[in-house]
């Protein structure tokens, strides 16, 4: 059955700000805004890395705050550019999606750093979309992410 | 005349979909989803490379698989898509074009070359889909102009 213009409105909407928030976590990451990127998640929201050598995962404001309050401290400062992003709407205010980041590294005359992806689940939280769950596979790093 | 509401919301829900379908389709490529690319495309939909002197077009389902999978076999390109430009046509018909960059997985995620889409939408039931895509290389590395030999014959 086709789609009303009320549900295609609300699709749209939706998406549009569930695709605002990669935009926005680049945007966060670029200027170092730790803040920011944490209240992109939901309260209980976590970021998950694999793929590569250790396995991390930060849960929570708390969990979050300390690890993005790291950002750049390594010998990688990110500079991301996100790409290829698509999206499922899964009704009742849960979305995924799939994300691809290009990384350049301040620290190293912007030189090309590396890529991978996002695996990420979004959550509706009263009229906002956030993060619930981003799990990120890096696929070539030439530093440590 | 200014256009209803309707009809605005309408076309911004085609421009949506039409947008996700390069997005889609660069993320089958990254993932080596043969299936999920050809179903991207309308039942007699084609698919032309040119480049280096070339050509060679695909059409159909059955062509596209086959041509796909042959060309996964010699390539492992990863994408990413950049400024897409959408025209809506009327009656379930859209043009576009996107820009690619590839880099390859089997080496070191090296920059493999650049180029353009010129792709041809069409809307089969609710959904959008590609009626042909046709892929310009601008720039490619010697291994991606060996490798496109995989695409299929020139027809």
């Amino acid at each position: 059955m086709a789609k009303s213009i009320e549900q295609l409105a609300m699709e749209l909407t939706d998406r549009e700000a569930i695709r605002e928030l990669p935009l926005k976590y680049c945007d966060c990451v670029w200027r170092s805004d730790s803040t920011g990127i944490v209240d992109l998640f939901t309260d209980d929201g976590e970021f998950i890395t694999k793929g590569f050598k250790t396995e991390q995962k930060a849960t929570g404001r708390e969990g979050l705050m300390k690890l993005y309050g790291g950002l750049g401290q390594g010998a990688l400062a990110p500079r991301p550019y996100i790409h290829n992003h698509v999206i499922d709407l899964q009704g009742n205010g849960r979305a995924t999606g799939r994300c691809y980041v290009e990384i350049r590294n301040l620290k190293s005359n912007l030189e090309w750093a590396g890529t991978g992806y996002y695996d990420d689940e979004y959550v509706k939280v009263g009229d906002g979309w956030k993060f619930k769950s981003r799990l990120f596979h890096p696929v070539h790093f030439s530093v440590n992410p | 005349m200014a256009k209803t509401l309707e009809q605005t919301i309408t076309e911004l829900a085609d421009r949506d979909q039409i947008r996700e379908l390069p997005q889609r389709y660069c993320d089958c490529v990254w993932r080596g989803d043969v299936d999920g690319i050809v179903a991207l495309f309308a039942d007699d939909g084609v698919f032309t490379i040119a480049g280096n002197n070339r050509e060679t077009t695909n059409k159909g389902h059955a062509d596209l698989k086959k041509t796909y999978a042959a060309g996964f076999k010699n390539l492992t390109p990863r994408p990413y898509i950049h400024n897409h430009v959408i025209e809506l046509k009327g009656d379930g018909k859209a043009s576009g074009r996107c820009y690619v960059e590839l880099r390859d997985a089997s080496d070191n995620l090296k920059w493999l070359g650049t180029g353009f889409y010129h792709d041809e939408y069409v809307k089969v039931g609710d959904q959008w889909k590609f009626q042909s895509r046709s892929a310009q290389m601008v720039h490619m590395e010697p291994k991606m102009v060996a490798g496109t030999g995989g695409m299929g014959e020139k027809k």
